[in-house]
């Protein structure tokens, strides 16, 4: 993993197909909102993957949604 | 494998360290796949930045039934929805938001949405 990035975390009531977002901040951190609906096992899983986005400087890159989503989603660790 | 890769650069005009850099590789690897093949992650970024399948990448077979340029709609795409996928990559460039998301598949637009009203109500910024 990549030297850690502040990342401060959120729990909010969202719709269930949104299980989370991160918005990458002005001043270089991140900020994950997770759905408060979800067991926190998934809450969890979530987690991890919006930091495999952050960890994989997805932010920076110029590809489009879909192939940021696939390949976050075939990532480990 | 790096032959074809390097026939497909030279199609559209960039250089393999272009195509290195843009995928987010390391300068040179590319040129050791034919020696050692890369992750499927790492292939699929690259099959995808030249418009064309993984298969194609790895076949040996030059008159293959895949052709060197794919359309975009022939591609699995991730959001099911092409409103959805509008917005989600409006939240990923827009300054204003850069946002990314985990989301089903199948999330409607009107969903999505729930990120603006959000992000308007509570600003996003620590």
């Amino acid at each position: 993993m990549n030297e850690l990035e502040d990342v401060y975390v959120r729990l909010a009531d969202m719709p269930a197909t949104l299980y989370g977002f991160t918005r990458a901040n002005c001043d270089g951190s991140y900020t994950v909102i997770v759905n408060s609906r979800l067991s926190p096992e998934r809450r969890l899983k979530v987690y991890r993957h919006e930091l495999r986005h952050i960890n994989g400087l997805d932010f920076e890159k110029e590809y489009n949604v879909d192939l940021i989503e696939k390949i976050a989603h075939k990532r480990k660790g | 494998m790096y032959e074809k890769i390097k026939m497909l650069c030279k199609e559209k005009g960039i250089s393999i360290r272009t195509l290195e850099s843009a995928c987010g590789l390391s300068h040179g690897s590319v040129s050791k796949w034919d020696k050692h093949e890369p992750s499927h992650g790492k292939l699929y970024t690259v099959a995808d930045y030249l418009g064309v399948s993984v298969n194609y990448l790895l076949s040996e077979n030059p008159d293959t039934d895949d052709t060197p340029v794919q359309k975009i709609e022939q591609q699995e795409v991730y959001y099911l929805d092409n409103d959805t996928r509008e917005i989600a990559e409006f939240y990923h460039k827009n300054p204003q938001y850069r946002v990314l998301l985990d989301a089903s598949r199948k999330i409607r637009p009107e969903d999505i949405d729930f990120v603006r009203q959000f992000l308007e109500k509570f600003g996003g910024d620590e």
